[in-house]
């Protein structure tokens, strides 16, 4: 077969069987791939900046929160009532710690948390609570905001689909 | 040459000098045309049987069809849902006649009485229809735009005229102190059918996260 057939047979290829199966076989792949595996996420809000922006677009690798509970400063995605809105936030707590603002600095059991990721000025003061046994505390970067304007808090393990690919 | 055929044989394509070798009847040739036509359902079935595959997609798209086309209880519930997020959205320079119609069009998707529950602000309440739609209101007027939308619903029917919804809800938009509005909350509904209509009777702010 010349170089210009399979030119035209790869763009133009012929409708049979086999190729109807491929295509079936694709689709049904991509489907599952991108509905349970890596599921495509549109970013929207600021809770998360710097590290992730308003319109950014991601992609929710739901293995990476499947085998494992997620370590402190993992970035994840929790589930809401599906999965089509999900909040994204940064696990700072685990199940059993102490958790603490005091000035914007965060405490953990008492001993202060480096976090390089927060930027922007922050004055927090939240007193000490304990993360309840399979949950994790999760917090935005953007500390900017009032306290009460901001979503964050602890949330249940079962409820984390899994983590940004970048 | 003259050859005759009987009905059920093929029109022979032995010519008779002087005439091309279109499958024309001659005079003393029978063919399909002195054929009696069968009863349309057998003709059908004849279809059927010999494009099954085609048979079949149509069948499938019928099928598609009615479920598509024909209301379910499950899309009147998701009907009032999407009512209710246009009542309450509301765009830059919106009109007073828009303002007032959406005004009206809350009333009717709201029982007599409808419980709010918001645990994280300790709200545990009934409100009437009255009071919801002056709260409703209310809140337009101090937003410049507002949007709110509904994602994954998912909608039981513990029983008979009662509807419960799972959803997540998301409230964007600015005020008109300039000030950005961005939340999302998990919510459950109940709805209540009354009248053949699927009222709102109830609404819970899930804690997903608690502080």
């Amino acid at each position: 077969m010349t170089s210009k057939n399979r030119l035209r047979q790869f763009f133009f290829p012929s409708i049979t069987p086999k190729f109807l199966l491929r295509v079936v076989g694709v689709a049904l792949s991509a489907y599952l791939v991108f509905t349970y595996v890596l599921i495509p996420i549109h970013i929207q809000g600021s809770s998360m900046e710097p590290t992730y922006h308003n319109g950014g677009i991601n992609f929710c690798w739901t293995l990476g929160a499947l085998f494992s509970k997620p370590p402190r400063h993992e970035v994840v995605a929790v589930r809401l009532a599906g999965h089509k809105v999900m909040l994204l936030k940064r696990v700072v707590a685990l199940e059993g710690e102490w958790i603490e603002f005091r000035h914007g600095k965060l405490f953990v059991d008492g001993n202060t948390i480096e976090e390089p990721y927060v930027r922007y000025p922050c004055n927090w003061t939240l007193s000490p609570r304990q993360v309840d046994q399979g949950s994790v505390y999760v917090v935005g970067d953007n500390r900017s905001m009032p306290l009460e304007d901001h979503y964050f808090g602890q949330a249940s393990i079962k409820r984390i689909v899994g983590v940004p690919l970048w | 040459m003259v050859k005759t055929i009987s009905q059920g044989q093929t029109r022979s394509s032995i010519q008779t000098p002087g005439q091309d070798n279109l499958s024309r009847p001659t005079s003393g040739q029978v063919g399909h045309r002195g054929r009696t036509p069968p009863p349309s359902g057998l003709s059908l079935l004849a279809a059927v049987k010999k494009h099954p595959v085609i048979a079949v997609l149509v069948f499938i798209l019928g099928v598609l069809a009615v479920l598509l086309l024909l209301p379910s209880e499950e899309r009147k519930v998701k009907k009032q849902f999407m009512a209710l997020s246009n009542v309450v959205s509301k765009e830059p320079g919106e009109s007073v006649f828009t303002t007032a119609r959406k005004a009206q069009e809350i009333v009717p998707l709201f029982d007599e009485n409808c419980e709010l529950i918001m645990p994280a602000d300790s709200v545990s309440a009934y409100f009437s229809r009255g009071e919801i739609t002056s709260y409703v209101i209310r809140g337009r007027t101090r937003f410049s735009d507002i949007s709110l939308r509904f994602a994954d619903l998912s909608i039981t029917f513990p029983e008979r005229g009662t509807a419960k919804v799972v959803l997540t809800a998301k409230l964007n938009g600015k005020a008109v102190d300039g000030d950005r509005v961005d939340e999302t909350r998990e919510v459950k509904s109940t709805l209540k059918k009354i009248k053949r209509k699927w009222l709102f009777t109830g609404f819970e702010v899930v804690e997903v996260l608690k502080k």
